[in-house]
């Protein structure tokens, strides 16, 4: 699969995406955004495996900046491109506080889990990937360790209140 | 990978920890479902914050740190098992509760211990030569307290004390008031006498003097204040319980007075003027039957067919298997014999049911079998427990049991032993 293709595929997911957080239009506004800064910053990407994050992490930032914007000037609805800013990846201090406290509430949530997630949690924060960790725990099969990372990661999503991000006011 | 798999991909995408090849089938599986593609982009907020390697070491410490209990055990308590399991728990309490509840428990009476009772006669003001005071009542009083109270205080203070005394009998007041006025007669050159009170109280203190006296007559007899009417016909059932009312019937040896379960012997009524005529004939009224039923060795018998009790008059079915329900009145020792040989023996108590092993008996007709009961171990001739059986028996098949008494007669009184002859009738 090729750039072109790739990227076309991004718009469609992306604009899926967004239409379920912003209006119809913000969220074509948000994936040409998008597509258009992956364009002009980031051309020399061309693989999925470095497209697909970058484009999660643009949308991500985008979405946050609106919110903000909207909440600043008393705007529900829709939001005019012109008001779309590029993102900029330094921390502000609303986002800081947002990662402190989610970091917060992870840091409880998994003081919480049982002794086989916190093992896990614990070699992936080390940078182990899964076939790692499937040795280290002496595990047969990897699919044991992907399902049972999989369990984790819900438990410790339903400890967080379903999201990762704290709830917006 | 199958779809399924490759969604649990998604938690190494946060931490990075995924190898190239599983980064790949994530992606390229996510630009083709958007479902995929969606929880992606929600783990973004969490790859962000795990970027950062001080946030990583954050959260590493808080995983250091133990597990609190009881976030431990709530995690454990929400396991679908566990859960279960408790649920279950709760409901099988909840039925106990509810069947104990609806439960009606059976009332156990306290079972009554019957005692003599040992009443002095108090005075009656009318019989009295002066007046009485109190310091001539003191010593009797005390004497009443000891005598009276001893015994019942030697018993355990848990049982009910139940004392039966016989109602006065209308002849007894009858003789008291006469005695009354050939006392004030035959005393002329004494006080005179008080003041008669008040005529409604007359007739209870003559009744309460009469049954102080039958009460000291029965108790120098050494026997229960029990009334048994001179000339009343005792059946097989009556002398077999009657046994267990007089003291000592159950002992073989007289008490020594060291044994806590030897009787008390009895003591001597305290001899009184007035009331010497009435004691002897009370004690003469009393000894006779009493001695007449002095301990006598019975059985009851029935025949058990299966968990059925049936009397000893039931025609059994040919080849039928039975056994034998003894109780004995007594302390000692049993013996089955059928021909020449011993089909059950041994030691028995008194009032506790003995049961023979299965019987059986092949052919029709009557089977005779013999039950000796003795207060000592003895050794058992079969053959000869025949000629041992001695006609003077007492037997009674009362029709509100379905059994048979068996009592050694009036001869037997004080045996050591007795032998009872049992006849099973098949068909």
């Amino acid at each position: 699969m090729d750039r072109e293709q790739i990227l076309a595929k991004l718009r469609e997911r992306i604009v899926l995406f967004a239409a379920s957080h912003l209006s119809r239009d913000a969220a074509e506004d948000l994936a040409q955004e998008v597509l258009l800064l992956l364009h002009e910053k980031y051309a020399h990407l061309e693989r999925v495996e470095d497209l697909l994050p970058l484009s999660l992490q643009i949308v991500r930032f985008k979405i946050m900046s609106q919110r903000r914007k909207s909440v600043r000037r008393g705007e529900y609805t829709q939001v005019s491109i012109t008001d779309i800013q590029l993102p900029d990846l330094d921390d502000n201090p609303a986002e800081y506080v947002e990662r402190k406290q989610m970091l917060e509430q992870l840091a409880k949530a998994m003081s919480g889990l049982g002794e086989r997630c916190r093992e896990l949690m614990r070699l992936k924060l080390e940078g182990k990937a899964f076939p790692e960790i499937q040795k280290i725990m002496g595990v047969a099969a990897i699919n044991t360790i992907y399902t049972w990372d999989h369990r984790c990661r819900k438990n410790l999503l339903e400890a967080m209140g379903g999201s990762w991000e704290p709830p917006k006011r | 990978m199958s779809p399924e798999d490759i969604k649990k991909l998604l938690g190494g995408y946060a931490t990075g920890t995924l190898t190239a090849e599983e980064r790949q089938a994530l992606f390229a599986a996510a630009l083709e479902d958007q479902e995929l593609f969606d929880a992606l982009a929600r783990e973004q907020s969490l790859r962000d914050l795990l970027r950062d390697p001080a946030a990583r070491a954050e959260l590493l410490s808080a995983l250091d740190t133990p597990a609190s209990r009881t976030g431990g055990f709530w995690q454990w308590l929400r396991r679908p098992a566990v859960a279960g399991l408790a649920m279950a728990g709760v409901a099988a309490i909840a039925v106990v509760a509810v069947w104990q509840g609806t439960r009606v428990a059976p009332m156990k009476l306290a079972e009554p211990v019957i005692v003599a009772d040992l009443k002095r006669p108090e005075p009656v003001p009318a019989l009295s030569s002066a007046p009485p005071t109190a310091p001539a009542r003191q010593p009797e009083a005390s004497t009443r307290t000891k005598a009276g109270d001893a015994p019942a205080a030697a018993m355990t203070d848990k049982k009910t004390t139940l004392a039966i005394a016989p109602p006065p009998a209308p002849a007894a007041i009858q003789a008291l008031n006469e005695r009354r006025d050939a006392t004030d007669v035959a005393a002329p050159a004494m006080a005179p006498p008080p003041p008669h009170p008040a005529p409604a109280a007359v007739p209870a203190l003559t009744a309460r003097k009469a049954e102080a006296e039958s009460t000291a007559a029965a108790q120098s007899a050494g026997a229960m204040s029990v009334a048994v009417p001179e000339n009343l016909p005792l059946d097989a059932r009556a002398l077999f319980y009657l046994n267990q009312l007089a003291p000592g019937a159950n002992a073989f040896v007289e008490p020594s007075g060291g044994g806590g379960a030897a009787p008390p012997p009895a003591r001597p009524a305290a001899p009184r003027k007035d009331a010497a005529p009435q004691t002897a004939k009370a004690v003469s009224g009393f000894a006779a039957p009493m001695s007449a039923t002095a301990p006598r060795l019975g059985v009851r018998v029935s025949i058990l067919r299966g968990q059925s009790e049936v009397d000893l008059t039931t025609v059994l079915d040919p080849g039928e298997t039975v056994r034998l329900k003894l109780t004995p009145n007594a302390d000692g020792f049993l013996y089955v014999v059928e021909g020449s040989r011993i089909v059950a023996s041994g030691a028995v108590g008194r009032l506790k049911p003995f049961e023979t092993p299965e019987l059986r008996f092949e052919g029709s007709g009557q089977k005779q079998l013999y039950v000796l009961l003795s207060r000592r171990p003895r050794t058992v001739a079969p053959l000869s427990l025949g000629s041992l059986a001695s006609g003077d028996l007492v037997q009674t098949s009362p029709d509100q049991e379905r059994a048979t008494y068996v009592v050694s007669g009036a001869r037997g009184a004080g045996a050591q032993q007795v032998v009872v002859p049992v006849t099973l009738t098949y068909r």
